[in-house]
């Protein structure tokens, strides 16, 4: 068995770590490009959201690779992506790849959950599983650290690509960790280094922006055209509503925490229910991001995404009641970067010049 | 006295302005780009040349508009600039009190809200045309009219008739409809004004208080016809400035002058007796695949653009084989 997944940003390191440590021969999709692109937007409905076609055209380069085996989250809900692994499988099929899925959902019933959960542990005893989980969890953390540091360092960078040339060291290492402490270890180095890098003095002083919208175009950053190493470059502390961590926390049952709906209270003035996807908690983060203080947000919505067409409607009101600037960037194929561009630069001379002339009273 | 060179390349046209530290215009220049911003902007610096000879002097370059980045590494740009700034400063110093700027190229329309003289709200079009002066271009070329004509014959309308705007393609058919029922020209024109200040007020201007003083901007301003339409819709006076379709021009210029510059990038006009050249490779260094784009002068590589790492940008460096 050759087992893939559908990667979104950097989560592929922990995937992969426990994949590889149940003892699977793993085949990651190569990263993102426009190839991955043109083939997701061939092969899938035209009106499927960005990420369907995007992973779509991630399976597909990772089956050229040799693939046979997909792992992917279904079921019912929160959004469409509860149709993704039975859309996908269909077209895959259509198109004559032969695959074999394993889709994690509870709307098959326990036996179903539990006998695919029994393939991907691989015969491995729950003390293994236990010990695996914990490092592949370790991973996560260590990854939404690295991005958050990377946040604040990208404004002082020394020249262009400094912090994505050490990031991108400090993954490699962290892929081949293979204990808690050797993650904790690099993460040690890499704050280190980077604690080189950021002027804490000016740090206060930078423009802040939120980002929120549909957690898989905030997290993964070839969707999002590196909105965050964007920001940074033009001397922007950007912030994400969420990170890796979070969207577990949401979306696989026996990590959930209570602290999510809490976070998501603050919305409900706006609105009542979950209206799915991240609809709701885009409302609650913008709020939460003009309550701490930030300049501004970014709302990044994939076209035709109906949880975010819902808060888009609302976040204009957010925005006067706030009094948070808020820019919505609607993400698809057609996108064409030098208008997002434009915005982005736009935007930010605005909330610069406005934090300019408050700092002067 | 201080000059300054402001330099909009636009999908359709690319604008010239030189302007002196108190902001009067001593060039200004409407080209159209024809799908070749180095040639329009070199066209643009063999009239200036022709008119003022070499010695005009420059001390501080903006460049704006889609192809700020190539033009700017070209010409040797101090200061590059989006067009939402580049128009919001040109509007300001205009009328230091303006509220709401609204600007129509092209390819692409811009609402700016300005309160107490700082932008406070912008919004662009999206992924569609039909507010923009690509469907006025077009529209005209189908009823055989030059669209310098436009909006002079469009304010002859009696009876002003009504097009579904909402998209280019169904504004055609509707247009065709309304032509076979044997409404009149200038009516249908008026109509088309309207369709397209709806479609704009619609989306761009979606959940935006536009309040006077109103500027109106871009090529599409020298129509009268749209200018009415939006007074009509509005209810309220819009002000065209003299040099409408410069002003992202002038405010690049502007931008350059409030950069402070001590000595300016400006290769000098005479660049276009150069031969100036782009070739594009894609770097395989990584995943990204970035597009690169050199430029080359006489032969001599000047400047790399596209690459997100930075490694390119050392003119020096050479990709390990």
């Amino acid at each position: 068995m050759k087992i893939t997944y559908p990667p979104f940003g950097d989560a592929r390191i922990a995937i992969e770590s426990f994949l590889r440590d149940f003892g699977h021969e793993v085949i990651p999709p190569p990263p993102s490009t426009n190839r991955t692109l043109s083939i997701g937007v061939k092969y899938a409905p035209e009106f499927a959201c960005l990420p369907l076609k995007i992973t779509l055209g991630n399976y597909i380069e990772a089956i050229e690779k040799g693939a046979d085996t997909i792992l992917m989250l279904g079921g019912i809900g929160p959004c469409r992506f509860g149709y993704y692994a039975e859309v996908q499988k269909r077209i895959l099929k259509d198109l004559g790849y032969d695959v074999e899925w394993i889709i994690l959902d509870l709307s098959n019933g326990w036996m179903n959950l539990f006998k695919n959960i029994k393939k991907v542990v691989n015969g491995n005893n729950i003390i293994k599983v236990i010990k695996v989980l914990r490092l592949a969890w370790e991973k996560v953390l260590a990854i939404d650290e690295i991005e958050k540091i990377a946040r604040r360092a990208r404004p002082f960078e020394r020249y262009k690509g400094e912090v994505d040339n050490i990031i991108r060291e400090t993954y490699k290492k962290l892929d081949q960790a293979d204990s808690i402490s050797h993650v904790k270890e690099i993460l040690l180095d890499y704050r280190e280094t980077m604690d080189n890098i950021i002027d804490k003095n000016r740090l206060e002083d930078l423009v802040k922006i939120g980002i929120v919208g549909e957690f898989y175009v905030v997290l993964d950053h070839f969707t999002n055209f590196e909105i965050a190493r964007r920001l940074g470059e033009l001397g922007v502390l950007a912030e994400n509503a969420f990170y890796i961590e979070d969207i577990v926390r949401i979306y696989i049952p026996i990590f959930r925490s209570k602290d999510i709906d809490e976070r998501t209270k603050v919305a409900l003035p706006y609105i009542k229910r979950s209206v799915g996807g991240e609809g709701q908690r885009t409302i609650a983060h913008t709020i939460e991001f003009a309550e701490k203080g930030f300049d501004g947000v970014i709302h990044l919505s994939p076209f035709t995404c109906m949880p975010e067409i819902v808060a888009d409607g609302v976040l204009e009101r957010v925005s006067k009641d706030y009094d948070i600037p808020v820019l919505t960037l609607s993400i698809d194929e057609q996108t064409g970067l030098a208008g997002v561009t434009t915005r982005i630069e736009a935007f930010i001379d605005m909330l610069k010049t406005k934090k300019k002339r408050r700092m002067a009273g | 006295m201080k000059r300054f060179l402001g330099i909009d390349v636009g999908s359709v046209s690319t604008d010239i302005a030189v302007i002196d530290e108190d902001g009067n215009i001593i060039v200004g220049l409407y080209l159209r780009t024809a799908g070749d911003p180095i040639r329009a902007v070199k066209d643009g610096f063999f009239k200036i040349k022709s008119q003022f000879g070499s010695d005009l002097k420059i001390d501080g370059v903006g460049v704006t508009g889609s192809a700020r980045f190539l033009i700017g590494a070209v010409v040797g740009a101090d200061v590059i600039k989006n067009e939402i700034t580049a128009h919001a400063v040109a509007g300001l110093r205009y009328n230091p009190k303006v509220q709401t700027i609204i600007e129509i190229g092209g390819q692409d329309s811009k609402i700016i809200i300005i309160r107490d003289g700082i932008v406070v709200d912008f919004a662009m079009n999206s992924v569609c045309a039909a507010g923009t002066g690509s469907f006025l271009d077009h529209q005209a070329q189908r009823l055989g009219i030059p669209i310098e004509n436009f909006g002079d014959v469009a304010l002859k309308a009696q009876k002003p008739v009504r097009i579904a705007g909402r998209c280019t393609v169904f504004a055609e058919s509707d247009m065709i409809h309304k032509q076979q029922l044997g409404h009149k020209r200038e009516d249908i024109l008026f109509g088309l004004c309207e369709a397209l200040v709806r479609n704009y007020l619609n989306n761009v201007g979606r959940g935006k208080e536009i309040l006077p003083p109103i500027l109106f901007q871009g090529g599409v301003a020298a129509n009268k016809g749209i200018k009415v339409a939006f007074e009509r819709a509005l209810g309220t006076e819009i002000i065209v400035p003299p040099y409408f379709s410069l002003m992202g021009a002038i405010g690049a210029g502007l931008l350059a002058q409030e950069a402070n510059i001590r000595k300016s990038n400006f290769k000098g006009f005479d660049i276009i007796e150069q031969d100036i050249n782009t070739k594009g490779f894609e770097c395989r260094g990584c995943s990204n695949l970035c597009e690169i784009t050199n430029i080359f002068i006489e032969g001599k590589l000047v400047a790399r653009l596209g690459g997100r790492c930075g490694k390119w940008e050392d003119l020096e460096y050479t990709p390990p084989l």
